[in-house]
């Protein structure tokens, strides 16, 4: 029984395992062999080994460092913010009134309708001439000048780490109250009665109980910042004058508008390099949540 | 102050704070959802006409029976085609797979479920280069079937991780019952485990759905017949365009959001469900 089992268990994994080494694995170490060529899309006499040339010539592109620097802030920008408004969202939707449910229903809808329509409407909504924001903010006076929200060297970045963050801290906000949720009310019960105010209630108790899930998200969102590449290429194309420039919008046009396929690949490896580093540096912030769920198993 | 009162304006507090919510997060829909009732001429206007003066639905009947360059009947079926196999696709291995690796204890397990998640990180761009070559080598290029592909190459790693999380909510002894009374083990899982696990596998299928409903880069770079095209592509090529038609952007946006938000709205409490059991148990 317990050998016909296991094969059996082999029998339904091998599949999605066989897939996921042809489709995922072996691109994967595909495009790190082909960092180290010529390769040239137009040309199929291309692909020799030339070594590091690539990687010499791309990271001594100033286009390369300013589009390390944006992926930087756009990731790291987006995921603090994504967390800080999904926090205070979790903890006004984890008190149960008819009118959270509603909200918690409702407010679902962008997460799950493409990255594409939200940059529509965000390029609409905040252009100089035509966008209600801009509108919106000049017949209230705030401001006396129309913003170019998305071609302002010094804004562009920032705003799209906005409309990021928009787009991610409903489903953050969710996640932070379902855990909420699920502390133990005597908790704070318990620290009301030893004389605890909100703050203290808050860090003491709310965080602690939500930090691993604060690590998954935080990771998930990552993830999905780096490999989601619609929302700014539609917004600003990386403009202007590569001011939004990221490395998945640098790679995109290095392969598919100049059809350089090696160097395209250089910029790939670095994107897996960043979401390495990345991901160590939260399972570090966080080792003390994920020990503890690692030694309970 | 009473207790009673204090909570009451608590609850006023938190109410206040929904609404503050709801507006940041609908307004855009609202807007898009406005502008498609306007002609042309009404998005053109400087300064912005909020409300239509004369709503008209002759932009819905442009984009889906006269529309200039190709046809958004064709688009949203092609999406159909391509979000429904990749589903259907997904969804069965990721419960079997799932299934496997929730309830029988087998060598490596535990690697092969680590080796699901580090592919999980790797989706997007970073390997639009070498999946394009991979698409070249199996003359896939310019057809539905290399999303599809892709589509569940790019899903199924974290379904099996939702669906595993699913079938952990089922209790074993459901299936003990089962061969007790003489089932076999596929017998178990088809008549007694399948049947619980629906919901779970609703929440999977409406993830896969998601995905393959928005993926665009690979489209960008795999099709190149315009009839082919799907609707995620469709829409950020209208709005690439040199002039703008936001009212036809704004109806075409509302058709393409329907579909999904009915799947939605009919799925997302088990959804919700499924995605907190599998990021919240610690």
């Amino acid at each position: 029984m317990n050998q016909s089992k296991s094969r059996l268990a082999y029998l339904l994994i091998l599949p999605v395992v066989l897939y996921v080494m042809a489709f995922i694995v072996y691109p994967v170490f595909n495009v790190i062999q082909m960092s180290f060529t010529d390769r040239l899309l137009t040309d199929p006499s291309s692909g020799n080994f030339v070594g590091l040339a690539s990687y010499r010539k791309i990271f001594t592109d100033p286009v390369t460092l300013t589009a390390l620097k944006n992926t930087c802030v756009y990731v790291l920008g987006g995921v603090a913010l994504t967390m800080l408004l999904g926090i205070l969202v979790g903890q006004v939707l984890s008190c149960s009134t008819p009118f959270t449910s509603i909200t918690t229903g409702l407010i679902l809808i962008p997460w799950a309708l493409p990255p594409v329509i939200i940059a529509s409407v965000w390029k609409w909504m905040l252009h100089p001439q035509m966008g209600i924001i801009n509108d919106i903010l000049m017949k209230s006076r705030l401001i006396d000048k129309v913003i170019p929200f998305l071609s302002d060297p010094k804004k562009a970045l920032f705003v799209l780490v906005a409309v990021l963050a928009w787009r991610l801290f409903p489903f953050q906000g969710i996640m932070v109250s379902a855990a909420i949720k699920g502390i133990p009310q005597e908790r704070y019960e318990a620290a009301m009665v030893d004389g605890a105010n909100v703050f203290q209630r808050f860090f003491y108790i709310t965080i602690p109980g939500i930090k691993f899930l604060l690590m998954t998200t935080s990771l998930m969102n990552t993830i999905w910042i780096l490999n989601s590449i619609a929302l700014v290429l539609i917004m600003t194309g990386g403009g202007p004058l590569h001011y939004t420039e990221l490395i998945s919008t640098h790679l995109y046009k290095t392969g598919f508008k100049y059809y350089r396929f090696g160097e395209a690949s250089v910029l790939s490896v670095a994107n897996f390099i960043i979401i390495l580093i990345l991901s160590i540096l939260y399972l570090y912030l966080f080792r003390s949540s994920w020990k503890r769920v690692v030694t309970k198993r | 102050m009473s207790i009673t009162k204090n909570v009451r304006n608590k609850n006023l507090m938190v109410d206040l704070f929904c609404v503050v919510i709801l507006v940041v997060v609908l307004v855009p829909f609202a807007w898009i959802f406005i502008s498609s009732f306007k002609s042309y001429e009404a998005v053109q206007k400087i300064p912005i006409e909020y409300f239509p003066k004369k709503p008209t639905l002759e932009t819905y009947e442009f984009i889906l029976f006269n529309y200039r360059f190709g046809s958004w009947p064709r688009y949203l079926l092609n999406s159909l085609k391509i979000s429904v196999i990749t589903t259907v696709i997904v969804t069965m291995f990721a419960s079997l797979s799932g299934y496997a690796f929730s309830r029988f204890k087998f060598k490596g397990a535990a690697s092969l479920l680590i080796l699901l998640l580090i592919t999980q990180m790797f989706p997007g761009p970073s390997i639009l280069i070498p999946m394009y070559k991979f698409i070249c080598t199996l003359n896939l290029l310019d057809t539905h079937l290399a999303l599809i592909l892709i589509n569940i190459a790019f899903t199924l790693p974290f379904a099996v991780w939702m669906s595993i999380g699913s079938y952990e909510n089922i209790p074993a002894d459901l299936e003990e019952a089962a061969y007790i009374d003489g089932c076999s083990l596929m017998g178990a899982y088809w008549k007694v485990v399948f049947p619980v696990s629906k919901i779970g596998l609703i929440s999977v299928a409406l993830y896969t759905f998601i995905i393959s409903w928005a993926e665009f880069i690979f489209s960008l770079v795999i099709i190149e017949s315009p009839e082919k095209m799907t609707v995620a592509l469709k829409l950020g090529s209208m709005v690439s365009e040199m002039t703008v038609h936001w009212n036809e952007i704004s109806a075409a946006t509302v058709v393409v959001s329907l579909p999904l938000l009915a799947f939605f709205m009919w799925a997302q409490k088990y959804f919700i469900r499924g995605m907190v059991a599998g990021a919240v148990k610690e």
